[in-house]
Order: C-alpha cells, then structure tokens, then sequence
C-alpha cells in the first residue's frame, strides 16, 4: 500500500463523516463552523495527493473567507433550523441511494488510483505539457524543452519509471538533443521551425540563454504555467465569473445612500474594546500583507498565485474590518476603490491578451510581451496576469464581505 | 541514530499525547471554559513541539536516497510555530471573553456537567 | 482489499457528492441548502484530484538544482501528477465560493422580504399570495 493511501484512508474517513455532520447539525452556526473543518481536512487531502495549489486555495478560501461569509449572513437570519417533526426525509433518502448505487456501479470500472497507464496521464499529456504558449523555440531566452519529454506510455512505468527516465536523460546525448530540437519540434512549431536548429545553436552562447534543462521552458510551477498559458483563456474567464459575482452581491445587497448620509453606526457587539485583540491584530496585519504579496508574486515559482494571494490579501481586510468595525475599513479602503479595483483586474488580465495582439501576436501569446527576449515573456506574462487576478479576487472578497455585513436597514 | 534525531523523536511523541490530551479533554470535561483550556494547551504548546522536532531533522530519505534538509525549510517550520504561538492563544482568549460578554457562567463543583 | 482500496477514493467522493445531493433536497432550510450545495462541490473536486494521481508522483512543480537547493529525487516529468486537474479545481474553489456569496446574498434578501428562511414556509406565504390575488381578481 503506498504512503499517500495509507494517509488517504484515514483522512477521507474523517471528511466523510465531517460532511454528515454538517448537513445534519440543527444549529447552523455549528455547520458553518463544521463545513471550516470540513474545507481544512479537505487542504489536508489536497496536500497528501500532492496539489498544493488546490490545498492553499482551499485551506483560503474554504477555511477562511466562506466561514466568515456564512456567520456573516446567520447574524442577519436564523440561528438553527425550524424542529421538525420528521428527521429524515426518505424519498430523498431512496433516491439518493439509488444515484449513489449507480455511480459506485460506473467506479468498477474506473482505473486504480493511482494507475500510470489510465487515460486521463496519457490521452494529452504529451501535448499538454509540451504546450507552446509563451515559448519561441530557440529564441533568445528560454530553450527548447530537454530530451526525456517523450511520451510516458512508452515507458515500463510500473518497474522504476524513474531509474528509467533518468537513465535515459543521462544517456541522451548532445547530439540527440539536437536532433530532437530540429526534428520534434517542428510538429508545434509551425513555420518557426524552419531554420531554427541554426538559431538554437546561436542561442546556446548566449549570456541570456537558460540552461536547457530548465523547466521544460516554462515557469517552475507545472499548474500556474497550464493555468496562465495552456488554459489562460478559461482563467480570464473564472476571473470574469468571479467579478461577476461581486457585481451581483452589489446589486443585490448595496442599498443606495443619500448624499451626506454616513455609514450606519456598528449596531452588533464592538471587538474594539478588547485589547489584545486589537494589539494582535495591528502586530500581524502587516504579515498578512506581505505574505498575500509573496504568494501572488510567487506564483509561478512554488505553490501560489493570485486566487491564493487575493484571498489571503482579503483575509487582512476582513480582519482589520471585524475588528476595528466596518465604518474603520471603509476609511481605510472606500467603496468606491474596490469596485474600480476590481474592474482593473479583470482589465489587467485582459489588457496583456491585447497587448500581444498588438505585437503582432495571438491573444495572450506572452512570447510577444518583449520582443528583445520572447522566452521570457512567460514569466512576465504569468506575473502581470497573476497580479490581475490577485487584486480581482482581493477586491471582490472584501465586496462581499462588506455587502453581507451590512447592517439592516430599519 | 543522531541526538537530534532522537530529540525529534521526543518532541514528536509529546506533542502527539498533548494534542492526545487535548481532544480528550474536549470531549470530557464539563463545562465551555475548560473544554476550551484543553484546545488551547493543542493549539500552542502541542503545535510547538511538533514544529521545532521537524525543524531539527537534516536529512530526508525517499526511495532510500537520502537528500539534506534546506535551512530555509527550518526557518519556515519556526515561522509557522511562532504565528500560531502568538494568533492560537489570542484566538483562545477572543473565543472566552465573547462566551462571557455573552453570559456564559463556569461550571462550578457539585452541577450538573452542561 | 486491496481491489476496495484501489478504487476507496472514488467511493468517498460519492459518498460526500450524495450527502450534499441529499442536503440540497431534504432539507428545507436555505443556507443548509447552500452548505450542501458546496460539500457536493467538493465531492467533485475529490474525484478530479483523485484521478491526478500517480503512483510515486509528487507535485507537479520543478525545483533547481543546485548545490545550496535540495535535488529534487522526482525531478522527472513521469513522477509528477498530472496537473491539468489541479488547475480545473484550483479556479473551481474559488468560483464556488463566488457561487455561495451571491446564494447568502440571495438569502439574506429572500429573509428581509419574507422573514424566514424555511423552504416550506416561503411555498406556504407563496400560496396564500396567490390565493389572495385570485380573490382580488375575482372580485
């Protein structure tokens, strides 16, 4: 049994009963609080199985930014559920067995956890990984992907697949680089490709120039190079739902203030007057800032990014605002700044994709940012997009937080 | 075995019982205020021992290759243990003053567990 | 055993995708509704990370060599998982999280019109409004 079941088995226990617990805890500030410990198990999974993007987006926002969402709103509704007479409901119960049978029949076939040769690591894989996007072969810059990135099925994954992949990287030689650089290539490459094995051999004196075993030609982190480049449409997308979400929180919830009328008083119990709290949360604050800015900038790097670092940002905000009370937070940050913050965001990201076109190139080709250096446009690129959804997500979190606390009117 | 592997060790296995005592201690005890000094006790001292053993191992071993710790991973594990050293009792001390603003009273002996 | 094993994951995330299936339709309380609403959500998420997964991968994430950096042992594209997953479910939270706010804040608005929160309630007033239209008509 390998290590990530072992934990696995455990954990996914704990969740599961975590869940029945939530749906079926009376009060409901106990299932805000359970689906909290719910969000962080789930971080704890998401890092056993090895994605730690998805456990630092998940530990941020589940843990953190919906349970302050949902207290928000039980302060201004109901504390528990109506007593009913019956607990369980069993047509709802029967028909949700019979769903629940039927799929467990479609997971018998369903390849192992776990397994090398299932469809899903080999179907696009190659071309996935192999992605174009930002990258000019043999430009100066980046280079070319290194020798080893053939196809997995065609290895014996399941006896040492990784003594065999090294021993073929280490027996790869020079030549078969260059081969591989003028041959391989060509099939993505379009019409680049014509003499560019000349242009690779130019590039490789060059001061500028990456070693060629560096990162496949990508930024370091495998998710944000897929979720900024292979996928960056569908990102300039979910950024674009989730400013959208912050616009209907504001037409749903913003009430419109008469010129001259203030914020309302604080009506519910102050934290103002508690001084450790106030001491602790001025000391920290500043921390949470920077680390917001770190994992934005760093996305491309390690775990991180902007829907990450927008979150963590936000939390800052939000705590500032729950303890120093919301009229506080609005000095701090007015309305009006976070709505057109958000806006730019969505502009930043969009912005870049423009840009490009241009230069001359495909929307959100970020080869073209720089023309003195197309390989590293990636890099670039990946920055200004992560700082565009970054400062989306931060803005629109503290929206919705402001619009759900919003006191209601009398 | 290295004194500092076996330090971690010891550190590890304290810091298990505390948080061992910890949850037993919340589902035990009889009333918010002492359920909440066994979470607390989780929160700083358990976490504290569990950081600083990890911080004080220098070598990793997978697939029985062994590779050396990067300082800057100890400096982080130290990070992390001070943060909650400091948030966790703040945290603990929030929880108990809004259970009193709002009228919860300590168990006293002879009650009824609530 | 080993053949449950091999297949536990998927199995769990049935079992939480159906809890919130059984949330969003048994209970008649709104924001229950839209608690299981997202525990069904990462249900799925489970299922796509799940499927990521491969046996000796470690996180898809490159890592320098170098004399002051750790190696890193996996430093081979067959030993990390499969990425696109992470990528489809890292912007999925956050997404769902958007969902959840404009469903409290569709609540919130639902309890300030109607006072209450109860699905079964609300019918009740729906009904007698109706009812009360139709008299209003009728005369």
């Amino acid at each position: 049994m390998s290590e990530v079941l072992m934990i696995d088995s455990v954990l996914l226990l704990l969740v599961a009963a975590t869940a029945i617990a939530v749906v079926e805890v009376r009060s409901l500030y106990a299932a805000a609080m359970l689906s909290g410990i719910y969000s962080l198990l789930m971080a704890l999974v998401w890092v056993n199985m090895h994605s730690m993007d998805v456990a630092f987006t998940e530990a941020a926002v589940g843990g953190g930014i919906s349970t302050i969402l949902l207290i928000g709103t039980l302060v201004h509704t109901e504390r528990e559920e109506k007593k009913r007479k019956t607990r369980v409901n069993w047509g709802a119960l029967l028909v949700t067995a019979m769903t629940g049978a039927a799929l467990i029949y479609g997971t018998l076939d369903m390849p192992r956890f776990g397994d090398p040769n299932a469809p899903i690591h080999n179907l696009r894989v190659p071309e996935m990984v192999n992605q174009t996007v930002g990258m000019t072969a043999g430009a100066k810059g980046k280079q070319p992907p290194p020798v080893g990135w053939t196809p997995r099925q065609n290895l014996e994954l399941p006896l040492g697949h990784k003594q065999a992949y090294a021993m073929q990287r280490a027996h790869a030689t020079n030549e078969a680089r260059l081969k591989e650089a003028g041959e391989g290539h060509g099939g993505h490459g379009g019409q680049k490709a014509d003499g560019h094995g000349a242009e690779h051999e130019a590039g490789h004196d060059d001061a500028h120039a990456h070693p060629a075993g560096d990162f496949n030609g990508h930024v370091p982190n495998t998710v944000t190079s897929l979720l900024a480049a292979y996928r960056g449409y569908d990102t300039m997308f979910e950024t674009a739902v989730i400013f959208t979400a912050g616009a209907s929180l504001i037409l749903l919830l913003r009430r419109r203030r008469r010129p001259g009328e203030n914020l309302p008083k604080q009506q519910s119990a102050n934290l103002t007057d508690q001084v450790i709290l106030r001491v602790m949360c001025k000391l920290f604050i500043p921390f949470i800032l920077i680390f917001g800015l770190y994992v934005i900038s760093h996305g491309e790097i390690g775990p991180g990014g902007g829907f990450q670092g927008g979150v963590i940002l936000a939390t800052a905000f939000i705590l500032y605002g729950l303890i120093f009370g919301r009229p506080e937070l609005h000095r701090v940050l007015p309305e009006r700044l976070t709505d057109i913050l958000a806006v730019l965001g969505v502009l930043l990201y969009s912005g870049v994709g423009v840009f490009t076109m241009l230069r001359g190139g495909k929307f959100l080709d970020y080869a073209f940012l720089n023309p003195a250096s197309p390989g590293d446009g990636e890099p670039l690129g990946m920055t200004l997009v992560e700082w565009g959804v970054g400062i989306t997500v931060c803005t629109v979190m503290i929206t919705i937080f402001n619009q759900l606390a919003e006191e209601e009117s009398k | 075995m290295a004194w500092n592997e076996i330090v971690c060790a010891v550190l590890l296995v304290v810091g298990v019982l505390i948080s061992l005592t910890g949850s037993l201690g919340l589902l035990r005890f009889p009333d918010f205020y002492s359920r909440l000094h066994t979470a607390g006790k989780t929160d700083s001292l358990a976490q504290l021992c569990i950081f600083v053993g990890l911080a004080l191992i220098d070598q990793v071993t997978v697939d029985g290759v062994a590779y050396p710790v990067d300082p800057l991973i100890r400096i982080k594990l130290i990070m992390v243990a001070l943060l909650l050293f400091f948030t966790a009792p703040t945290a603990t001390h929030a929880i108990t003053k809004a259970a009193m603003l709002d009228g919860v009273m300590p168990w006293k002996k002879g009650e009824p567990p609530k | 055993m080993s053949d449950v094993l091999e297949i536990y994951n998927y199995w769990i995330y049935i079992v939480l995708m159906m809890v919130g299936f059984y949330g969003v339709m048994a209970k008649r309380n709104l924001i229950k509704q839209a608690i299981a609403l997202g525990l069904f959500q990462t249900g799925i998420f489970l299922f796509y990370i799940s499927m990521a997964v491969v046996d000796g991968g470690t996180a898809p994430i490159w890592m320098a060599d170098g004399a002051t950096k750790v190696p890193n042992p996996l430093a081979v594209p067959a030993a990390f998982d499969n990425p696109l997953p992470h990528v489809l479910m890292l912007t999925a939270i956050v997404v769902g999280v958007s969902i959840l706010a404009v469903a409290l804040a569709i609540i919130i608005n639902i309890r300030r019109a109607f006072g209450t929160i109860e699905y079964d309630e609300l019918t009740k007033i729906e009904r007698e409004m109706e009812a009360r239209e139709a008299r209003e008509a009728a005369q």
